[in-house]
């Protein structure tokens, strides 16, 4: 084909510019374009939005992913679990926990107790009765502060009833490792300098570590 | 910017029956029509299925031959579409992209079909003539069927380019925007349609 011709069909050059022998292949070629563009009168099918409609209807909406995310996760829904699926899956989470969490762990039992506190088994197998002794001589009050009486000595008083500087007193303790300290006179924090542990406690002194182990379970007699 | 819809052709009826609804109205901006489905309100896609069906359906049959495939597809395209909403990055932009999708569409079925070595030449008579003057139409109506098995056989990127030029009436920038591919590149695609449609046309005739 002539350039013209398509610079003519292409809207670029009225029929008059073209060259004389060009004009009728000009006018054949706009008879059959209009042809073309007559083509683009048809219509869709009547049916096609009822059909898409239908079909958008039975669609979630499209939302953005988070709210699609957010939507699942709040929907209610039903969930079929097999026992010994479930019982499996109770398991490994519980492993789980004891792998991650030591302090869940029954704690070390206690190596003797060359210290002040000795351990001796409650009737709660959760609960052990520790005896707390502090030599600390002259003192007017001495009590025991722990994490496992929230850190609070006021109903945890030692005794000496005989004045020799020997203060002791047996405290219901959960098994556990703990934390404590002694409060002498009602101001005084001091460490028990007989405990097997210590750790810092973050305020330049440190604490004294009790591990509270369950008591063993009575022999059977044979 | 393409803005790729065809709202002549939207029926009044359509409209008014939004706006006596108390609905979007039909002649919303595709943006703003976008943004309701996305907020929930599915019914306002309808006006999108409306604006849109007709011309998707027409590229879809040129590029195919049959009504029936042509309205399966393009109502593939719209649901797609409504699927894919929550991607469509510029809803002002809503009727490019779904061309794309349409196109892409088509694309596919073309290549299963020659898969399944379906011949090009068993396509239906495309239009039939109208009642006005019986007997120019029906010479019109045998124009437009040589016409569509001579498309028919062009290349695929020559035959889309020829359907959107001059079946459709676009203009240069706009389908070269929406096919990604530069004017002169385009222009280049329409003149080789003419030559080989020019061609198809002497060996049929």
């Amino acid at each position: 084909m002539h350039p013209d011709l398509h610079r003519f069909l292409d809207g670029e050059l009225p029929l008059a510019a073209l060259p004389p022998e060009l004009r009728a292949e000009a006018e054949e070629w706009q008879a059959l374009l209009d042809a073309a563009a007559a083509l683009g009168e048809e219509r869709a099918p009547a049916s096609l939005e009822h059909r898409v409609m239908a079909a958008v209807a039975r669609m979630a909406p499209p939302l953005p992913a988070w709210r699609r995310l957010l939507r699942w996760l709040v929907a209610p829904r039903t969930v079929q679990v097999r026992p010994a699926g479930l019982l499996v899956a109770a398991a490994a989470a519980a492993a789980l926990i004891l792998v991650a969490w030591p302090e869940s762990r029954p704690p070390l039992p206690a190596t003797g107790a060359p210290g002040s506190a000795a351990v001796t088994a409650s009737a709660e197998p959760a609960v052990v009765l520790v005896q707390f002794v502090y030599h600390g001589g002259a003192a007017r009050s001495v009590a025991i502060a722990g994490d496992f009486n929230g850190w609070d000595p006021a109903h945890h008083g030692l005794r000496d009833p005989d004045g020799d500087g020997i203060w002791t007193a047996v405290f219901p303790v959960p098994v556990g490792l703990h934390k404590y300290m002694f409060v002498v006179d009602g101001e005084r924090w001091v460490t028990d300098p007989n405990a097997e542990r210590y750790i810092d406690d973050g305020f330049g002194m440190r604490n004294a570590l009790l591990s509270v182990t369950p008591p063993p379970a009575p022999r059977r007699a044979s | 910017m393409v803005a790729w819809r065809d709202a002549k052709r939207v029926p009044s009826s359509i409209m008014s029956r939004e706006i006596a609804a108390g609905q979007m109205p039909g002649d919303a901006s595709d943006a703003h029509v976008v943004a309701a489905v996305r907020r929930g309100e599915r019914e306002a896609f309808r006006i999108l299925v409306v604006r849109y069906q007709d011309v998707l359906y027409r590229y879809a049959l040129r590029m195919t031959g049959q009504p029936d495939v042509a309205a399966d597809l393009a109502q593939a395209a719209l649901v797609k579409a409504y699927g894919s909403l929550s991607r469509c990055r510029d809803p002002e932009r809503f009727g490019a992209w779904l061309f794309r999708i349409h196109a892409n569409g088509c694309k596919d079925y073309l290549k299963s079909r020659r898969r399944r070595d379906v011949s090009l030449d068993e396509r239906p008579v495309a239009s039939a003539p109208s009642e006005n003057d019986p007997a120019a139409e029906l010479e019109r109506s045998e124009l437009r069927t040589l016409l569509d098995e001579a498309l028919a056989r062009l290349p695929e990127p020559q035959r889309q380019a020829f359907i959107l030029k001059h079946v459709e009436g676009r203009s240069y920038e706009e389908i070269a925007e929406l096919l990604g591919v530069s004017v002169p590149a385009l222009k280049m695609r329409v003149h080789r349609a003419r030559e080989a449609l020019r061609t198809v046309l002497e060996e049929v005739l």
